[in-house]
């Protein structure tokens, strides 16, 4: 069967079956990843694949369903269930499917490079083997875990019976690394990413001179003593960081009563040198799209300007109940999830300080370069935040040594409130959630 | 799914270009979530996945090819893709696949197949939860009720005959509460989760106290004062604090990571690597556990594998490739999300045995500590085996006896260092419900220990 017949046949059911309004969101993509070990190529994976999600009104309830498999049964599965679905919903939220905006009120977004395509395997295979043996040229690594390139491309397209009919295609290529080095009998690791669909700009990533730089500089580690330290978090950390506390900015999150922002739009709620933007139109940003998840127009907007917060992120259901226009920020993971609210590319914009000059400012205290268990220890419904982490030992202004088994605590909020200054070298590494480096006034450290 | 023709046909073609194994996994699965929010459902979501991979080994070199193709001249045409890349395909050849199919009866019985039963039920169950949670105090502002449904069907075929099937029925609740005094949330949540069916809520699952427990930790955090940092010496409760094992051993003792030396515990086999009175299982077999199934994702029968026995270790969670690359036989483990993943060697459901210190000598030999009653996620970076786990609810002990709630808290430490510094394990083994993240996808893990103690750790706070 093919797509359009496909389309036929599911909006046929659906009306048959008594919903008022219907709509398709199909994604099509394909990927392949290679990874090496010791000189040779020991993964390759190939893949293709399609997935399809419908949703449809029925008696003023929404409901839903997906799909990978696409035939008669799966055409009648789809409708069937989201009409089940929709007879157990109890919110009385009013529910909307979009029926398009003019053609010019979408963005071209660039996000999808042709040439990304016509690279041969065998160039692929060079990168990805390249990665490990400049790093382990350095003589300075004990191994490298693995060297990994993968890209992939997709194609969305959205259509439903209020006359909306929007797609779009893109493709990104990444390659990362794992390398390990061993110090006075102490092991130390660091990962490394390059995200690009400029095949030739990947190539150029530092990738593997970055993670042996990583690895090196940590050797020798040690913990500090437990106390409260003024901190500069690193640009790569503090978008990692941030990324948890997204949600904050959900709608959807504060009419839950899940997001500390409730309520506070208009109001200061960070320091007055932060300014945060989402922005949808970024250039091959990871998080770039010209339409949200309910086929909406997207557009750039300020989250924190001066530190007052401007607005949430809305989708039509959280806009309607809020009595406000929808920012265009309705999200869909993919085929098989809900709607639900998500920023696109945000990220924290560049002051005008140096990170020598972030150092300086310092004097005394902890750079931070990286958290683990971002996903674990931080929650964004309370805010807190108790994450193992990594970094530097600032003395006058100068590194003194690395350090590691640290345990570095606060609350979001508190540390918004406590930005001294923004560095100028905001960075996104692999989340569309970027940020350069931040000057905070003071943050728990437990060590020794 | 495909027949076995179908199959031999299939694993014939993957082999045209030299490679010397091959496999193929089928999937359909039906998966179905229904959400509560504030007493009223607000989210269904469900569906259908449908696929198949396809993986063929060439000594140490594996290819992975997947689609949602299941029609022979589908599978035919992956099985040629991924069979390209490991040399020119030189027809049909001379191959000669004979499958065996076999099937193991089930230990893991299923009564109650949750898409019989009808939605205003499961409806039923979430309303009960919301109402034990939100009536327990005025602060409880929010609750959250989902039940997750999996039915996962996959047939596994490969080229040394086996041709196997296996049924995963998976249901697991969730019952969070928001506790909030107007400026501060904190959150407290449940999710137990079975190998089972809707009899879940017959024979495991209360979902009233399941409720109330959930209520009572997120107003015990948001009435507790901010956890002291430093290092002190730590007890961790049962049940999900087996988190702690997860973490700080069990992926550091993946194949994933042993094969290629990259694990803090590559070469120790045999070799003290934990105190004496640590010994750790995992086990795929028990009836109906959350971690549970018939047969791993490579077809093979899960088993119950000691790994460390009396702190000396003596097994790996290994799967066939990475059997290959370290000379060793694979332990059932094999596991994968589905079929957009190649399989690896992961956990099923892990603990640490049962000692034969009460939980209250343990307490009472703490002179200035935490108690951490209940355990988050955490991860683990197996190199160099740092992990770090956060403390969902948690106590001050002093003088042997367990004081104020603390929030905020966090563990980290190196793993072959604090299994060496367990200096006292419980009797009263309890699993918890966690799902296991890593480069296989994320698959449904048992976690679990009794009380145990840990002489001295990381602990973050304010």
């Amino acid at each position: 069967m093919t797509h359009e017949q496909f389309i036929k046949q599911v909006f046929e059911y659906a009306k048959a079956e008594g919903f008022d309004s219907y709509e398709l969101y199909m994604q099509d993509g394909s990927n392949l990843e290679l990874s090496s070990f010791e000189g040779e190529i020991i993964k390759y994976a190939d893949s293709t694949t399609r997935g399809v999600n419908f949703r449809g009104i029925y008696q003023g309830k929404l409901g839903s369903a997906f799909s990978e498999c696409l035939d008669g049964d799966a055409a009648k599965m789809l409708v069937d269930k989201a009409k089940e679905a929709a007879a157990l919903i109890e919110v009385e939220d009013r529910v909307f499917l979009f029926g398009g905006a003019p053609k010019e009120a979408y963005k071209v977004v660039d996000m999808y490079n042709p040439t990304l395509e016509q690279v041969a395997v065998s160039e692929k295979i060079d990168l990805v083997l390249g990665l490990e043996k400049t790093a382990m040229a350095s003589g300075k690594l004990s191994k490298v875990a693995g060297s990994y390139y993968g890209d992939g491309k997709v194609s969305l397209r959205m259509l439903n019976s209020e006359g909306l009919d929007v797609a779009y295609t893109g493709n990104r290529a990444y390659a990362y690394m794992g390398a390990i080095g061993t110090h006075q009998s102490e092991t130390y690791s660091a990962y490394t990413f390059g995200v690009s669909n400029d095949f030739e700009k990947l190539k150029r990533f530092p990738i593997a001179d970055e993670a042996v730089t990583r690895v090196v500089n940590q050797f020798s580690s040690k913990t500090v003593h437990s106390g409260a330290y003024r901190v500069i978090i690193e640009n790569r950390a503090a978008g990692n960081l941030l990324d948890v506390f997204m949600s904050l900015f959900s709608a959807d999150a504060a009419q839950k009563g899940m997001s500390l922002f409730k309520g506070k739009v208009g109001e200061q709620v960070a320091a007055p040198c932060l300014d945060l933007v989402d922005d949808p139109h970024l250039a091959n940003g990871l998080g770039s799209c010209p339409f949200d998840g309910e086929g909406v127009p997207t557009k750039v907007k300020h989250l924190i300007q001066g530190g007052q917060l401007k607005t949430l992120l809305h989708n039509l259901k959280t806009a309607h109940k809020d009595g406000v226009q929808t920012t265009g920020n309705a999200s869909r993971g993919s085929y098989q999830s809900v709607i639900g609210v998500s920023h696109t590319n945000a990220y924290i914009v560049s002051g005008s300080h140096s990170v020598e000059s972030l150092k300086n400012l310092l004097e005394n205290g902890l750079m931070i370069t990286g958290f683990d268990g971002l996903h674990a220890g931080a929650n964004a419904i309370t805010g807190d935040f108790s994450l193992g982490a990594r970094g530097f030992m600032v003395e006058k202004g100068e590194i003194v040594h690395p350090v590691n088994q640290i345990v570095v605590s606060g609350n979001f909020m508190t540390l918004f409130k406590g930005v001294l200054a923004v560095g100028d070298d905001l960075i996104f590494e692999t989340s569309p959630v970027g940020s350069p480096s931040l000057l905070i006034d003071s943050l728990s450290v437990a060590g020794a | 799914m495909i027949k076995k023709e179908v199959a031999e046909q299939v694993l014939v073609s993957a082999l045209t270009s030299g490679g010397d194994f091959a496999e193929i996994f089928c999937e359909d699965t039906l998966s179905n979530t229904v959400a509560m929010l504030d007493g009223k459902v607000d989210q269904l979501n469900g569906g259908r996945t449908y696929g198949a991979g396809i993986r063929i080994f060439k000594g140490l070199k594996s290819v992975y090819a997947y689609s949602n193709d299941l029609s022979l001249n589908g599978l035919v045409a992956t099985a040629k893709k991924a069979a390209a890349v490991l040399g020119e395909l030189k027809g049909e050849g001379p191959f000669d696949i004979q499958l065996a199919p076999s099937n193991l009866a089930s230990i893991h019985p299923i009564e109650i197949i949750p898409s019989s039963v009808v939605g205003s039920k499961k409806v039923e169950v979430l309303r009960r939860l919301h109402q034990a949670a939100k009536g327990y105090a005025p602060e409880i502002t929010q609750v959250i009720a989902r039940l997750s449904e999996i039915d996962q069907r996959v047939l596994i075929a490969n080229s040394l005959g086996v041709f196997t099937e296996d049924r995963r029925i998976r249901t697991r609740i969730l019952g969070q509460a928001i506790a909030s005094n107007g400026t501060e949330n904190q959150v407290g949540y449940e999710a137990p989760g079975r190998h089972m069916g809707f009899e879940i809520f017959n024979k495991v699952v209360d979902v009233e106290a399941l409720g109330l427990t959930a209520a009572e930790t997120a107003l015990t955090m948001l009435n507790a004062k901010a956890c002291p940092a430093g290092k002190m010496p730590v007890a961790i409760d049962n049940a999900f604090g087996g988190v702690i094992f997860h973490e700080a051993c069990g992926h550091s003792l993946e194949a994933t990571s042993v094969a290629k030396g990259t694990s803090e515990f590559t070469g120790k086999m045999g070799q003290q690597i934990a105190s004496p009175l640590v010994t750790a299982i995992d086990d795929g077999t028990i009836p109906n556990a959350w971690g549970s199934q018939m047969i791993d994702d490579e077809g093979q029968p899960t088993r119950k594998n000691v790994l460390i026995e009396n702190g000396i270790l003596k097994s790996y969670l290994i799967d066939s490739l990475n059997g290959r690359r370290m000379g060793m036989e694979a332990t059932g483990s094999s596991r994968r999300e589905s079929y957009k993943y190649a399989p690896t060697s992961r956990m099923t459901n892990t603990y640490i045995a049962a000692g034969d210190s009460s939980d209250e000598a343990i307490i009472a030999s703490m002179s200035d500590g935490l108690y951490a009653k209940k355990l988050g996620g955490g991860s683990v970076n197996p190199a160099t085996g740092e992990f770090n786990f956060a403390v969902l609810e948690g106590y001050l002990v002093k003088n042997g006896k367990v004081q104020e709630p603390v929030r905020g808290a966090s563990l980290i430490g190196k793993g072959s260092d604090v299994l060496m510094k367990i200096d006292m394990v419980g009797k009263n083994l309890e699993h918890g419900t966690g799902m296991c993240g890593s480069s296989s996808g994320s698959i449904p893990t048992f976690v679990g220990q009794p009380m145990i103690r840990v002489s001295d750790m990381i602990v973050g706070g304010k």
